[in-house]
């Protein structure tokens, strides 16, 4: 249900660098908190800051740091508890929040993030599908380069008709569990920083089957092909850097060896990491996955100008930030995130799949050990079950879990 | 911009409505046609998933008659861009898709169809 525009708000999440001026961006705790900005990446900024030493005789006083003005001090993430009524809670902190801001967000979000394009421009040209909760449509245009048709759902008509006029999109107005597919139309699916949004694990896996249900199922290549992007509980705590691997990879070919068998708990999923960087989240105190995230909405000056507030495009977008933050009226929103721990993102598709009948397979990218397991199969006794999903690679990337997976038939 | 391609793709998923549920009706149709980029190679590929006699019933009741009652064995050029012109050039921008089955209405405004239903209604 949430739809899409979560989607958009993730979007950029490698971006981020060049959006963390965007005064709108709230920078999340570090630790708590999914912040849409780069994770801590670097160190560096005390060195880079500080005074250079004075090597001339000249008296040079060091200018006193001008007393940068304190910015008002930033929302943070609030954690919050079950939901009592998820739909309405989800209404309100998610769906109602991307109405009222989907203008001044989809500004912040209109740059692709590579890792998907590179994805769609692995698919067989001429190929349809869907992305669920696509907010402004900011992967159309990638799609079209990629060859590919693709419609977007969202549930924000205020981000859809950006999407429709900026993107020139096919638009359906439906949540993440939206049902209503034909089965087998679509030969992908991507749902890009959107499932986050749902708040209860019974919510966030019906909407895993609602993306892969319509997927056409066939016995022989290609297979239908989807993608899952959600933000990620480890956030600075992973550094790029020993995710290096990972990051660099494209997502067909970082497949997970296929000694690890899919099912297990959540700790065996993605090995990689585990190799790459051991013990990245040494737990200690207790983990936060749910919060609200806060969103600071900058208002134009109330002064003319017919728009608006509501259909967004605030028209100052120009202005720097610092110079409509005093004039501007700031509301603060605030989103629900559920932050997904290592391993739970490819759990949770697994899970997904086999309550939707699926032979869950062993991961792995290769046609060959995909074959071998078909014959198994066909051989044994699993012969009532006839659709398979295998997961393709699984990964953290830039403060975001993305997996990879594919389905098709037996025999 | 709901085309029919959209369009006979989507059912209704009101909970428990399983029959008649598709092609949905449409009503009080504003039709636009806008030319788009012929890609005869991706019509062919999408053959397969079409519902045929869904697509020739809703065609005809938008006022197109170019597609015959019967989904061609052999497809010549012509009957693909015939195809192409229905599936993809055509567009619904104000209207109304109607289940056949239990009835329920989902709008169209600005060419976008809301699919949204109460949360009583869906099914899971």
């Amino acid at each position: 249900m949430t739809s899409a525009y979560l989607t958009a708000v993730r979007a950029c999440p490698r971006a981020p660098p060049t959006d963390s001026s965007t005064p709108s961006e709230i920078t999340a705790e570090p630790q708590a908190g999914p912040s849409t900005l780069t994770p801590m990446s670097s160190p560096l900024p005390d060195s880079t800051t500080k005074p250079t030493k004075v090597k001339t005789r000249k008296v040079k006083i060091p200018k006193p740091q001008p007393p940068k003005t304190e910015p008002k001090p930033k929302p943070k993430p609030v954690p919050v508890g079950p939901f009592d009524r998820p739909a309405e809670e989800e209404q309100k902190n998610v769906h109602e929040v991307y109405e009222a801001i989907a203008g001044h967000f989809s500004q912040t979000r209109h740059k692709p993030w590579p890792f998907i394009q590179k994805f769609l421009h692995s698919l067989p040209p001429n190929s349809i599908g869907l992305d669920s909760g696509a907010g402004n449509g900011k992967y159309l245009p990638s799609s079209r380069d990629a060859r590919l048709e693709m419609i977007a759902l969202d549930r924000s008509s205020g981000l859809l008709e950006i999407a429709r006029n900026e993107n020139g999109g096919e638009c359906v107005r439906a949540d993440l569990g939206f049902n209503g597919w034909r089965r087998g139309v679509f030969d992908f699916a991507i749902s890009i920083a959107a499932i986050h949004h749902l708040s209860t694990p019974e919510r966030r896996r019906h909407a895993v089957k609602s993306l892969i249900r319509p997927l056409k199922l066939s016995s022989q290549p290609s297979y239908s092909k989807f993608m899952i992007y959600v933000w990620a509980y480890e956030q600075g705590t992973l550094s790029k850097r020993k995710m290096g691997t990972l990051t660099n990879s494209s997502p067909g070919s970082t497949p997970i060896p296929s000694t690890s068998h899919p099912g297990l708990t959540t700790e065996s999923a993605p090995k990689n990491t585990e190799t790459e960087a051991k013990d990245p989240v040494e737990e200690v105190e207790e983990k936060i996955q749910d919060l609200l995230v806060p969103w600071v909405y900058s208002k134009p000056p109330p002064a003319p100008g017919p728009k608006s507030p509501s259909s967004g495009e605030p028209k100052d977008d120009d202005l720097k930030a610092s110079q409509t933050e005093e004039k501007a009226e700031a509301k603060v929103y605030h989103r629900y995130y559920h932050l997904f721990v290592q391993g739970e993102l490819r759990e949770m598709v697994i899970q997904s799949a086999e309550e939707d009948g699926f032979i869950v397979l062993s991961d792995g990218t290769g046609q060959d050990e995909l074959d071998k397991q078909l014959k198994d199969i066909e051989a044994g006794k699993d012969q009532n079950k006839k659709k398979w999903l295998r997961v393709r690679g699984v990964g953290w990337e830039a403060d975001n879990w993305w997996i990879e997976g594919e389905i098709g038939l037996v025999g | 911009m709901v085309r029919l391609i959209t369009h006979n793709m989507l059912a209704c998923h009101v909970k428990n409505c399983t029959k008649d549920n598709f092609p949905l009706s449409f009503s009080e149709v504003e039709l636009v046609i806008r030319p788009a980029p012929e890609n005869l190679e991706f019509i062919q590929r999408f053959l397969p998933k079409l519902d045929w006699p869904a697509l020739v019933d809703t065609a005809r009741s938008l006022g197109d008659e170019s597609l015959p009652e019967q989904m061609p064995d052999q497809w010549t050029e012509d009957q693909l861009k015939a195809l192409h012109h229905v599936l993809m050039e055509l567009h619904v921008e104000e209207g109304n898709m109607t289940c056949r089955g239990c009835g329920h209405v989902y709008p169209i405004s600005n060419g976008i169809p809301n699919m949204l239903l109460a949360e009583h209604e869906v099914g899971r």
